[in-house]
């Protein structure tokens, strides 16, 4: 049987990400209607702990209190009765990842500090984004990380607009995936109205020459930003 | 100062001889020696989080790129293409995940950019082109979302294809 303690030691860094309460695993459920038994399972190094309060109405002698079964690894891969109620409340799906778990095939993944998570899924084609955010609500969310798209949005489109002030403050208003997927054009327009605003005040705040100037400087720039994009590959 | 060496010591203790060159491959051994003004050969920089059979494969992995060009530093230029692992990173990344886990972490801590990339594109080449149950099975990942949120998700990438 699969020995976490000795696996652990032999990868320190992994270890540490574990951490300190030596739990791998813990969740809890209500079974699916009509029943409305209550169970927890938790995993940690060395045992398995099942857990489940039968719910009923009927004063059934014996049923009405809490059970917990302790396993080791070993006695739980045996344990028909501990594996039946594991079905019965969380599933089937929940039983096999229990099962591969004390054989060895612990989620590492999702113990990895973020920027490498990052990293990892900034490799994968944009294509299987959408596989990827079905996968887990941790996965998911890190497919919907401003850094992961900002990673995405330089490689697709360069540096070129990261010292436009204008587009920055678009990125802070609707983010890196939102601007990944925004067209040119549409980008531009967008672009122009953010620094209307800016023109308007300034007709107003300093001379009408100095704005008129500025409003001349910045619609050539805006509109120039995206062709010499266009030149510069 | 070609061949002059330095010695790293692993959390279990054992001490390796590595060539300046190739130690400063790792951008904190590089910044420790620097700021310590480390060069005495008797130096020995401890790795308190490696242990040797990683740091072994570290080294190895360092040695075979000792006269690669370093990495660019910007985004825009690193290669995103996961399909360019030369056939020795292959080979040399032919561990169990455990491992390669490790191996990930020990780059990121010892900052090994090329290293930390290559580990990274291979994490991702398993991911590459699978559906969302099939990477649940690589990696013994529990699907956490009620049926109504993974019908919900379903239904907004569905959205998105079409667009």
């Amino acid at each position: 049987m699969f020995d976490t303690d000795k696996y652990l030691k032999e990868h320190p860094l992994l270890s540490k990400l574990v951490g300190e309460n030596k739990i791998l695993f813990e969740c809890s459920a209500i079974a699916p209607s009509p029943s409305k038994d209550y169970g927890r399972i938790e995993i940690n190094f060395d045992q398995v702990i099942v857990q489940w309060w039968k719910i009923t109405l009927r004063n059934i002698e014996g049923s009405i209190y809490p059970s917990e079964i302790r396993n080791s690894y070993k006695d739980f891969s045996d344990d028909e009765i501990a594996q039946r109620e594991i079905i019965r409340i969380f599933g089937k799906k929940t039983l096999d990842y229990c099962l591969n778990l004390i054989n060895g095939n612990i989620d590492w993944f999702k113990y990895l500090p973020l920027n490498i998570q990052i990293n990892i899924f900034s490799f994968v084609n944009i294509n299987d984004i959408p596989n990827l955010s079905q996968v887990s609500k941790l996965f998911r969310s890190i497919s919907r990380h401003n850094e992961l798209w900002k990673i995405l949005y330089i490689r697709q489109h360069g540096y070129r607009l990261l010292n436009n002030h204008f587009f920055m403050h678009l990125v802070q208003i609707h983010g890196w995936r939102r601007l990944f997927f925004t067209n040119r054009l549409k980008l531009q327009m967008e672009l122009r109205r953010q620094a209307l605003p800016i023109i308007y005040h300034q007709q107003y705040s300093t001379d009408f020459d100095n704005a008129q100037q500025y409003t001349k400087q910045f619609k050539t720039t805006s509109s120039t930003i995206l062709t010499e994009q266009e030149e510069e590959r | 100062m070609a061949g002059h060496k330095i010695k790293l010591q692993s959390s279990d203790g054992d001490t390796f001889d590595v060539e300046v060159e190739i130690a400063k491959q790792s951008a904190t051994i590089k910044t420790m020696l620097e700021d310590l003004g480390m060069d005495e050969e008797e130096d020995v920089i401890p790795l308190p989080n490696v242990n040797s059979a990683i740091l072994k494969k570290v080294i190895q992995w360092a040695t075979h790129h000792k006269d690669d060009p370093p990495p660019p530093e910007d985004d825009e230029n690193r290669e995103k293409n996961t399909n360019d692992i030369s056939s020795w990173d292959q080979d040399f990344l032919k561990v169990d995940q455990g491992t390669l886990f490790e191996l990930i972490l020990a780059a990121n801590y010892l900052d090994i950019k090329g290293l930390l990339d290559v580990t990274c594109k291979t994490v991702a080449n398993m991911i590459k082109g699978k559906t969302p149950e099939e990477i649940r099975r690589t990696f013994n990942i529990k699907n956490d979302f009620t049926p109504q949120e993974e019908e919900q998700i379903k239904k907004e990438n569905e959205w998105c294809e079409e667009k």
